[in-house]
């Protein structure tokens, strides 16, 4: 087996863009969750992505948490992807799921269905 | 706990000396597997150093090496940078936000680049 | 043959594209104030934006990402925010100085007042924006822009003691009546309209999205270094122009119709006429750059789906967020400010921000994860740095000038 590949977290993970699989941009890495295995390491199980995720990293963090208790309430889920959904990890972090299978682009979606959704020629592409 | 959490905390060592605060970890994909990924990543040690506007600019752990004058005035920020290896770390108090080393500070070598 | 063509007009764009109306403002103003004194900045500039403008476009294509979301990346969150605040409020600024550009012009043809234009002139932008081919738009704008020649002829006209010119730029002193500050707040107002940051969030995300590859960096030197050069000569024009048609008449630049008066002296009515043509493109061309740049900052900071060529559906949040950004500056601009102030403000606060959009692009210049082998050689190093240092010089500079001249009066 090949060496096992090495990154800094901070450097190459946090605040990264990231890819659905039609490439289409699908929010940040706004932070990193961090779990105790039963062997004792500290694994990454997953990225915490949207508003609350980033109110949290610029240290609103019980609004961040609010914030994402709120939004699970709505339904619109949590914002968490989980690391077996993630593909790669480059300049980009591509995840192997669709934009709109994301509960952190739920507010994509909103605006979407409520307001640009609404005005004409919202379905053609400029170029 | 988040990532955001384990970059607050401070880094004592086993004589409870002060070596400064986590600026990063590094993962390293050995885990078991998970989903499509591949093998799960884990925390392979941490960079503790003193927090400057220049840690994440890749001076340091990136091989960012130019413009001369940028590179030598953001190194001598962050010269005494350490590596604590996962085995080298006792406990990580996440309310008091303090991770303890359980080897000296002498123990501790200093953080390995990577590049990609 | 197809090639050369293609590389001619993307030169011929940049030319046109290349002056805004904090270019026409500036250089107008300092030429009638300063006569030429003031002219060696204009170069400066230049050479800043040619330097940063190659390095945003190289950046961009390597590594895929545009400047924004390099900026959080690499500052944090948190300064990136700050950043984020400030070059957004300052880019809205200049958008309505640009609307204002646009129904002013408008306004001289059709004789109604350029309040009103306003808001139909940013309901135009945003159709532009919202339905048209872009890419194309902006090469008719860029073209329409090159009317703004009509600026250099009237300096040719007047015909001018080259020789004189020539010594006033390159002999700078500051009048009497002027103090060393004034001198040095309107050298910065020129540096920052040379040198303004949207150009840079425009062109960075325009070469993320047109996938550029290594023929597209060359196509982009050319027109960066041939085509800026050439803006730049344009600008130098607009100064000269005022500095020998207005100074010896003791005319300032106070309302943007002034900025014709040269041409309008010199070569009358079917001057005046290609000029405003000028304008109109010079100034709808950078109003989109404008509108579209407000909606890039922010997706970029926040990983939205932002673009031009997708469906406006799916990048929902970017198109509503261009749509608030245009209604909000166009009531910034019916509001009655004065649009010469607003340009002012625009191209003063733009030169004081420079250093945290071109700082964190001339880092990522230099990582070999992102740039590889295309990374900075030690030309753009030695350039990007100097300026570096120029942009923090002229940063720290800006708000105490802007009190003791009590902005420029």
């Amino acid at each position: 087996m090949a060496e096992a590949r090495r990154m800094w977290a901070a450097l190459k993970l946090l605040d990264r863009q990231i890819l659905d699989r039609e490439d289409r941009f699908a929010g940040n890495v706004d932070d990193v969750i961090l779990e105790r295995l039963d062997d004792g390491t500290l694994a990454v199980t997953g990225l915490w992505s949207g508003a609350g995720g980033l109110a949290y990293r610029l240290g609103a963090r019980r609004f961040g948490r609010w914030l994402q208790r709120m939004r699970t309430e709505l339904g619109d889920g949590d914002g968490v992807i989980a690391l077996g959904a993630v593909q790669t990890i480059g300049n980009h972090v591509r995840v192997a799921k669709d934009a709109h299978e994301l509960s952190s682009e739920a507010t994509e979606r909103w605006v979407r269905d409520h307001f640009i959704g609404h005005i004409p020629g919202n379905d053609h592409a400029a170029e | 706990m988040l990532l955001s959490d384990l970059l607050r905390m401070r880094v004592v060592d086993v004589d409870g000396v002060d070596v400064g605060r986590v600026v990063d970890a590094l993962l390293v994909q050995s885990g078991p597997v998970v989903g499509g990924f591949g093998h799960q990543l884990v925390v392979e040690g941490i960079a503790i150093g003193r927090r400057n506007v220049g840690l994440r600019l890749g001076y340091h752990r990136a091989g960012v090496k130019g413009p001369a004058p940028l590179r030598m005035l953001l190194e001598r920020m962050e010269r005494k940078a350490r590596y604590a290896r996962w085995d080298q770390v006792d406990s990580i108090d996440e309310d008091a936000l303090v991770v303890r080393l359980r080897c000296p500070v002498s123990g501790l070598d200093e953080p390995p680049v990577t590049a990609a | 043959m197809k090639k050369v063509f293609a590389v001619a007009l993307g030169i011929l764009t940049a030319i046109g594209g290349f002056v805004d109306i904090g270019d026409l403002v500036a250089n107008a103003e300092t030429g009638a104030r300063f006569k030429m004194n003031l002219a060696w900045v204009v170069i400066v500039g230049v050479i800043g934006i040619c330097v940063y403008a190659e390095m945003s476009g190289r950046v961009a294509a390597e590594s895929g990402r545009a400047v924004f979301d390099l900026v959080r990346e690499r500052l944090g969150p948190g300064p990136a925010l700050v950043n984020l605040a400030a070059s957004f409020f300052i880019n809205m600024l200049t958008l309505t100085a640009e609307v204002a550009g646009v129904a002013l012009a408008l306004s001289l043809v059709t004789s109604v007042n350029y309040l009103l234009l306003m808001p139909f002139t940013a309901f135009l932008v945003w159709v532009v924006i919202w339905r048209l081919p872009f890419g194309l738009m902006e090469k008719v704008f860029g073209l329409l822009g090159l009317a703004l020649i009509v600026v250099a002829v009237t300096v040719v006209r007047i015909g001018p003691d080259w020789n004189s010119l020539l010594h006033q730029a390159t002999h700078p002193h500051i009048s009497h009546d002027e103090t060393p500050f004034t001198y040095a707040y309107y050298g910065i107002a020129l540096f920052g309209a040379a040198m303004t940051p949207y150009e840079v969030f425009f062109f960075s995300s325009g070469a993320v999205e047109e996938k550029w590859s290594d023929s597209d960096l060359a196509t982009n030197r050319a027109n960066v270094f041939i085509g800026f050069p050439l803006g730049g000569l344009l600008s130098l024009a607009l100064m000269a122009g005022a500095s020998l048609a207005l100074a010896p008449r003791g005319i300032s630049v106070d309302a943007l119709s002034q900025v014709a008066l040269p041409t309008a002296f010199v070569m009358g009515k079917i001057g005046l006429a290609i000029l405003l043509v000028g304008i109109f493109a010079a100034t709808f061309g950078a109003a989109l750059e404008t509108a579209l740049s407000a909606g890039y900052t922010v997706a970029q900071y926040l990983g939205w789906q932002w673009g031009k060529f997708v469906k406006p559906r799916d990048a929902a949040r970017f198109h509503a967020l261009v749509l608030g950004t245009l209604i909000f500056a166009v009531l910034i601009g019916i509001s009655g400010v004065d649009p010469i102030k607003v340009t002012e403000y625009s191209i003063v606060l733009s030169a004081a921000a420079l250093p945290l959009t071109y700082f964190p692009i001339l880092v990522i210049a230099n990582d070999p994860d992102y740039m590889g082998e295309k990374r900075n050689g030690r030309l753009a190093n030695t350039f990007g740095f100097a300026y570096l240092v120029i942009l923090i010089v002229v940063s720290v500079a800006t708000i105490p000038l802007m009190i003791i001249t009590k902005a420029g009066a």
